[in-house]
Formats: C-alpha cells, structure tokens, sequence
C-alpha cells in the first residue's frame, strides 16, 4: 500500500511539476505581454517551400527531423528557412516572403521559455516592402501537444489556428512601405498553412 | 500514508525539475566575430558570400512559385510590375568560415523620383549572435532574368559581366550610394547604420555560369 502511495505521489509531483513548467512556469508570475491590432490586414500562408529544423515545438527540443535535407554546416544545424507566397484574404495582389527562423539562445524548459527567433521579409512588387522581427513561442504549442498526446489523439495539434509570434514588430523596407512600422501575428495550423495578421501604423 | 504521499510527491517535483534543468536543447555553434573598431567611432564588419557554392538549394515541388534555373533561387512571377524573387545563401565571416544564413529579396519597387527600380532587401541571420536586415536599391536590374523558359540569376544572365569583374550594387537610399541597416536583433539589437554591395566576378563560364564573391561590408554605430 506505502509503494503504491508514494507512486501515485511520485507521479503527481511529476505532473504537476510538468503542467506549471508547459504552462510557463516562473514566467507564470510575470504579466503577459498582448498584441493590440487594430483592423489588421490579413494574408494567408498558403505555400510554404522550407529547409532545416521543422516549424515544431519537437524541433525546439532537438528531437524532430530536419525538413529538405537540413544544414550540414555547424553554424545552422539548428536553422530553419521558409519561403512563402502569401494571398491577401480579399482581393489583393500577393506578397512573396522569406522567413528565417532559429531557436533562442536563451531557451529553458525549467523557466518556461522555448522560442524560436523569426525574421520575416515580404515584398508586393511594385508596391512596397516590409521586414517583420519577433520571436514565436512555442510553448503553448507543446503543451497543446502534450494534452493531446494525454487524450489519445497523438502528437498532433488541434485542428485550429494557435497563435505564435510574441514582441513581434512590423519595419518598413522599400517602395511606398519605406517608412511604415506596426505589429504582426502570426496563426499556425497543423496542416503546416497559417495567417498573418499585419498592423500599419505609417504607410 | 499521507507522510509518503507527500514525501513521493515532492521527490516528483524534483525529478521534474532536474529534467527540465539538465535537459539537452539545442544550442548554436560560434565563431569568433570578425569586427573592426572604427577610429571615428562605430564598427565595421564585412560578410561574405562566394557563389555559386554558397547558393542554397531548395528541393521543392511548388504550384504557385517556380524553382530557379540556379540553386536557391524562387521566383513569383505574374505581378504587373515584374517578377519578385528570393535567392538563399550561406553567410560567411572574412575567415570564410559559415556563420549563418543570408536571403535576398528582390523587386520592383516605385523609385523616389518616379517610375521603378530595383530593390533588394538582404536579410541575415547569425543563430549565433542575432540578425541584420538591410535594404538597398540597386544601380541596375537584379532581378531574375527568364532563359528558354526558367529564371536564373542575374550574376548568371548573359552578358550582365560585360561591362567589368566588379559593381558595386548599393545605390542608396543611405548617403553615397549605400544600403540603409533596418534594424538589428540580438548583439546588433539598437545598430544603425549603412551597408555597400559589391560583387566581384572570379571565372565566367563559356554557358554564362559565373563563380564569384559578394561582399556585403556594414558599418554601424550605437543609435540615438
């Protein structure tokens, strides 16, 4: 009766322990950074043409294969590249982009902090340019996962769209959008397509 | 009983815990920074590109975007003003050591005195250190160019070489022709500053395949 008693306590440490680190841990005490868009723009990620670690908490763990052949070279074994076309949600011309993604330097399971660094660069020829910085956190992403894994549906997401970028800010590049700054959201779907919400401030 | 219940479960916390401290994540490899300290203040730091073994292939079956002729370059034609692309590469330090990964996007753009140039955006990405975005706009056409049916590069277009074995890119919008620096992430977090582009032809193929090396040589200061 003592062994099964102190398994089952066992476990629930290790449980409880688990959902307060998945659910953020220490950072759980700390206000929660929001984004405020307002009337954003929406483009839609249809297509996405990638190389190096998948866009996957797995991947921010170490344990995900690499997509396209990953990077042999030392300084970009853990890198991931996208390139995307990316359709206005109504009617509007399309933006070709190119996002650059790699895990922070400062990842930590025990304070609750797994990020992924992303820069973004969209173009809409003949119209303007923009770069978009943040960094994506994939947390919320890996408890989603471990949830599900919980419930038996596997290690997959939810069939719904999990929002991903944090401290994400909007620069203008080239062309009219030269001087244009704002925010960005980015959504991520378990079929690998997502959204992009964009907010101008200047444009 | 409660004693070993609470006992155990605390064992549980720790174990959790020791996981989650000692767990193995991915760390990136460093290379020693090349930077030269400026005597008017400021520093400069030039990165590299040699192509065409730099170029970053892309292996990819795609409707909507149509693959290069050249490695690592992704074009999305049908826009009125011209076709934008991207082209992907390994970034080098002087040492020519592989520091990280560098794009460049290229398009039409309105120019500020009217009518349409060519515009590039670099971006480079250090896992190591942080990222550099710049933007440029071209002193010729750098766009992709369409041969028998699939883009290549510029640098492999013919007769793009015919006039030297060295242009420099950067036509402003910074002062004396230079690329404007974005905005920076990480260590180049509160950088500003200007960028020149420079390519430097090595050996022209007899089928117009060109081998050679982009300089891209940043000079940034503390901002404001």
């Amino acid at each position: 009766m003592r062994m099964i008693t102190a398994i089952v306590g066992l476990l629930c440490g290790c449980l409880a322990t688990a959902v307060f680190l998945l659910a953020g841990g220490p950072g759980l005490l700390k206000a929660r950074i929001t984004l405020s868009v307002n009337e954003p723009s929406v483009l839609l990620i249809n297509e996405v043409i990638s190389r190096g670690i998948a866009e996957h908490p797995a991947a921010l763990l170490g344990v995900a294969a690499s997509q396209g052949g990953g990077f042999a070279d030392p300084g970009l074994r853990h890198v991931r590249i996208g390139i995307v076309r990316l359709d206005s949600a109504e009617p509007g011309a399309s933006a070709l982009a190119i996002k650059i993604s790699a895990p922070a330097s400062d990842n930590s399971l025990l304070n609750g902090q797994l990020y992924m660094h992303s820069i973004w660069n969209l173009a809409w020829p003949g119209h303007g340019s923009i770069f978009l910085t943040g960094r994506d956190n994939h947390l919320p992403l890996l408890a989603n996962l471990s949830w599900n894994l919980l419930n038996g549906d596997g290690f997959e997401l939810a069939e719904r769209p999990h929002p991903l970028s944090e401290n994400a800010r909007l620069l203008g590049a080239g062309g009219r959008l030269l001087a244009a700054e704002g925010i960005y959201r980015e959504y991520v779907s378990p079929s690998g397509t997502g959204e992009l919400e964009l907010g101008l401030g200047d444009n | 009983m409660k004693r070993t219940f609470v006992f155990s479960f605390l064992v549980g916390v720790a174990l959790t815990v020791a996981i989650a401290a000692l767990f193995p994540l991915p760390s990136h490899e460093r290379f020693v920074s090349q930077i030269e300290v400026l005597t008017n203040g400021g520093r400069g730091e030039e990165f590299q590109i040699r192509w065409p073994q730099d170029r970053l292939a892309l292996d990819a079956d795609s409707t909507r975007m149509q693959m290069g002729e050249t490695a690592g370059l992704v074009v999305m034609p049908g826009a009125a003003a011209g076709p934008a692309a991207v082209e992907l590469f390994r970034l080098r330090d002087v040492r020519g050591n592989v520091i990280g990964l560098a794009s460049r996007l290229t398009a039409p753009m309105p120019s500020r005195r009217g009518g349409r140039q060519s515009v590039s955006n670099w971006t480079l990405v250090i896992p190591s250190r942080g990222s550099l975005l710049l933007s440029q706009e071209n002193g010729a056409d750098m766009g992709p160019v369409s041969r028998e049916g699939s883009w290549v590069a510029a640098a492999d277009a013919p007769g793009f070489w015919a006039t030297g074995s060295r242009y420099r890119i950067s036509a402003g919008p910074a002062p004396g022709g230079r690329g404007r620096v974005v905005e920076g992430s990480g260590e180049f977090a509160g950088l500003s500053g200007d960028y020149s582009e420079v390519w430097e032809l090595e050996e022209l193929g007899t089928d117009q395949r060109s081998e050679g090396l982009i300089k891209l040589s940043t000079l940034t200061a503390r901002g404001p």
